[in-house]
């Protein structure tokens, strides 16, 4: 019978006390911020919309500056050397390449570099692209590289793949390619007129 | 009138779409009223075939697959593929790496613990435990965001040793997470871990004898609750762990038979506090230095076979791998701890009520990604 | 112990015939016929005392396919690997359900995803796919279905957004003009 009462007593009592957690929390203003009226990118934003919040309010940063969002690839410096198409897992990088002229360039991690080849088409399926960051990592140039844009509502489903190739440049990229392939052939002729001729000499 | 009474079973299907299921996992149930006679688990319905995927990816390749295996310990499965891949290989992560690689694991067992806990208080009909506990989650997320850049799915631990260090003042950030935190928990143990309702829902429910944990491969928490000192980070150590000083508890009957749901969330709790006491030391104990060995950019491991153990939140999981000296794993194999979780419900659940169904499922922890994969 | 250890253990007590493979792993090649008997010496010998089945699986090699019995002792802490080669042409292998009721769910699994009869199991039954799949994927020769059934769904369908707006006849010469 003891037992009975202790066990009643017992119960009203922590159930009261978790009671009182649940209603402190009432009193410690909120803990999350509006998205779409809070621009969570930016810190001091968000530490407005956290005034209400005592205590404990998290690291506060914000987005950080190495956050995996949406790609995307400053063609200034890519060498369209097809390496991020290679690391990707699930082929959401489709590259085509052609030859141009010879380039040295400087990479965003200060290493030189050259570009022997030109892209003529550098399409990303954001829809298929799980954000890993392995074609980021072994970009020779850092021309690859993910932004802090996380917001992926596109009016149109074609809208979800970005193309870095605008038509015309490809096209121009594709004949200069062919002067290039003519150019070269004619460079191999002559160097090998020369050589017969250099033969012909010899005997 | 002297017929029999006679009742006859019924057949009841809960899930696939159940939200005490933790995901998409359906039971056919014979009941006999309020009791159950047969339950019988239906898992595949999150089968994603990442074991065939494995087979046509390099091997750097599939460690953003690894967190898509169990999403509330992404860190863990990212560890433990690199784990075997560098012992096939022969490459050694650097100091600091295995120490950042500890900190991140550590943090991301505490957020799975909590979802355990959260999960498990929720099913049991308490709301405010989960939102409180997921609050918490989120600072824990905030700072594994800080160092890796995702929220959830990390990809952070790759092939020789961590993808980036991390950043300033990170440390700094993770101690005052740590010092709320524990007052955080102190809290949630009064709001729910000794609340007397809790308590006699959970004591003495589906007990596991540790027998039936060992037939059954129980691990991790799971099996450390029927009482069996058993943890991967002490019996296989790996990384750093054999310098750190960290206690593992199992259970001790607390408030009924030794190996109930209450012993089994209780092993939780305080996994939890040895996971801080494992921080503060690495905190103190990370050197300066390197985090990434020198990997060649085209792995070919050696052929053979090859079986890694890690202690993730959910215990002992294996990756077994086969390697024909190419480019990809010729056979990968996860066996994970929701697996052999699951394969004991239709032995616990026999004789118990409906309702306690929900809260067996909740104490072992079975996450349905993990158990499909 | 190492294998080596439990190899000459298992070899002077049991007739079946074992061999010690070399490796990476170093494991112990068990026969379909024998494997029973040793896994049943295994769990029993107190100093083998493998009380644990972690983990079972199979390969598929060429004309055979390997299964893998990982066992574990919490006692004594360690691990032994054992293979089971099953030829492709009758996949049959004694189930270990009655040693380990663990072996239950994962010999489902590897019959589900490989194809391995385990006679004598209480329920075989596929466990992830559904109870109508044809093949068996894991395999090395398994070619990918085109189809399910008879359900008109076409699996080879590309579902890019580029296929999809192909597929919606969406213009994209509108979107242009709009900019």
């Amino acid at each position: 019978m003891n037992q009975y009462f202790h066990n009643m007593i017992n119960g009203i009592q922590t159930v009261f006390e978790g009671m009182s957690i649940t209603l402190a929390s009432m009193f410690q203003g909120p803990a999350t911020v509006e998205y779409p009226d809070v621009d969570v990118r930016s810190v001091d934003s968000i530490r407005v919309g956290l005034k209400g919040k005592r205590g404990y309010k998290g690291n506060l940063r914000g987005m950080p500056e190495n956050y995996r969002g949406i790609l995307d690839v400053d063609m200034s410096i890519c060498t369209a050397c097809l390496i991020c198409m290679k690391a990707c897992p699930i082929d959401c990088i489709a590259i085509t390449n052609v030859k141009c002229d010879k380039r040295k360039l400087q990479g965003k991690n200060g290493k030189p570099a050259a570009q022997t080849r030109a892209a003529t088409r550098f399409d990303i399926d954001i829809a298929k692209c799980m954000f890993c960051g392995l074609c980021v990592e072994p970009c020779p140039t850092g021309a690859i590289f993910h932004t802090n844009e996380f917001e992926m509502n596109r009016d149109n489903l074609e809208g979800l793949i970005l193309r870095f190739v605008a038509p015309e440049e490809a096209e121009k990229a594709s004949k200069r390619a062919a002067e290039i392939a003519v150019e070269q052939a004619e460079k191999k002729a002559a160097l090998a007129k020369e050589k017969a001729a250099a033969k012909g000499e010899d005997s | 009138m002297n017929k029999e009474l006679t009742t006859q079973f019924m057949t009841i299907n809960m899930g696939p779409q159940h939200p005490s299921t933790h995901g998409v996992i359906r039971f056919i149930i014979d009941t006999d009223g309020e009791i159950i006679h047969r339950c019988d688990p239906d898992i595949g319905y999150l089968h994603r075939s990442i074991e065939k995927i494995a087979e046509k990816v390099t091997w750097q390749g599939f460690v953003p697959y690894t967190d898509r295996v169990d999403y509330l310990c992404a860190m863990n499965a990212n560890w433990a593929y690199s784990m075997a891949v560098e012992k096939m290989i022969g490459v050694e992560a650097p100091r600091r790496a295995e120490f950042i690689r500890v900190i991140v694991a550590e943090l991301n067992r505490i957020s799975s613990h909590l979802i355990a806990i959260g999960t498990t208080a929720m099913d049991m009909g308490a709301f405010t435990p989960f939102i409180q506990l997921l609050r918490e989650r989120e600072y824990i997320n905030d700072l594994l965001e800080m160092a890796s850049g995702a929220r959830l799915t990390y990809n952070y631990i790759c092939i020789g040793g961590v993808m980036a260090d991390l950043p300033l003042g990170w440390s700094e950030k993770c101690e005052e997470f740590i010092h709320h935190f524990d007052l955080a928990m102190e809290q949630m143990n009064r709001l729910v871990t000794y609340n007397q309702i809790f308590i006699n829902r959970m004591a003495n429910l589906a007990v596991v004898s540790p027998q039936m944990a060992q037939a059954y491969n129980l691990v991790g928490p799971n099996l450390r609750a029927s009482g069996i000192k058993r943890d991967v980070r002490r019996d296989a150590p790996y990384s750093v762990y054999p310098e750190l000083d960290f206690e593992i508890p199992v259970g001790k009957g607390l408030e009924g038979e030794v190996g109930d749901c209450y012993d089994r969330f209780f092993v939780r709790v305080e996994e939890i506090r040895e996971s801080l006491r494992i921080l503060r030391q690495c905190l103190k104990m990370i050197p300066e230095g390197e985090v990434m060995a020198k990997v060649k950019k085209t792995i070919k491991p050696p052929a053979g076979h090859y079986y890694v153990r890690h202690e993730t939140p959910r215990g002992d999981t294996g990756y077994f791998i086969q390697s024909d000296g190419t480019t990809s794993p010729y056979r990968l194999k996860i066996r994970s701890g929701s697996f052999t979780g699951m394969s004991i419900i239709g032995e616990l659940a026999k004789g118990t009520f409906i309702a306690d169904l929900v809260a067996i499922i909740g104490s072992l922890d079975v996450v349905a990604p993990e158990l499909d994969r | 112990m190492n294998t080596q250890d439990a190899f000459q253990l298992i070899q002077a007590k049991v007739s079946a015939p074992i061999q010690l493979l070399e490796g990476p792993t170093p494991s112990i090649l068990v026969r379909p016929q024998g494997l029973v008997e040793v896994l049943t010496f295994a769990k029993e010998d107190p100093q083998l005392d493998c009380q644990v089945l972690t983990c079972q699986t199979g390969s598929h090699q060429e004309d055979e396919i390997r299964l893998f019995y990982h066992l574990l002792s919490h006692e004594q802490n360690h691990l032994f690997v054992f293979e089971c080669p099953v030829p492709l042409s009758d996949p049959k292998a004694p189930s270990v359900t009655s040693l380990w009721p663990a072996a239950n769910w994962l010999e489902r699994e590897t019959y589900d995803l490989l194809g391995v009869h385990f006679e004598g199991h209480p329920d075989l039954r596929r466990i992830m796919l559904p109870e109508d799949w044809e093949g068996f994927p894991l395999r090395k020769d398994y070619v990918t279905p085109t189809s399910y059934h008879d359900s008109g769904f076409d699996l080879t369908v590309d579902n890019r957004p580029s296929a999809i707006t192909q597929s919606f006849n969406l213009s994209k010469g509108d979107e242009k003009e709009d900019e």
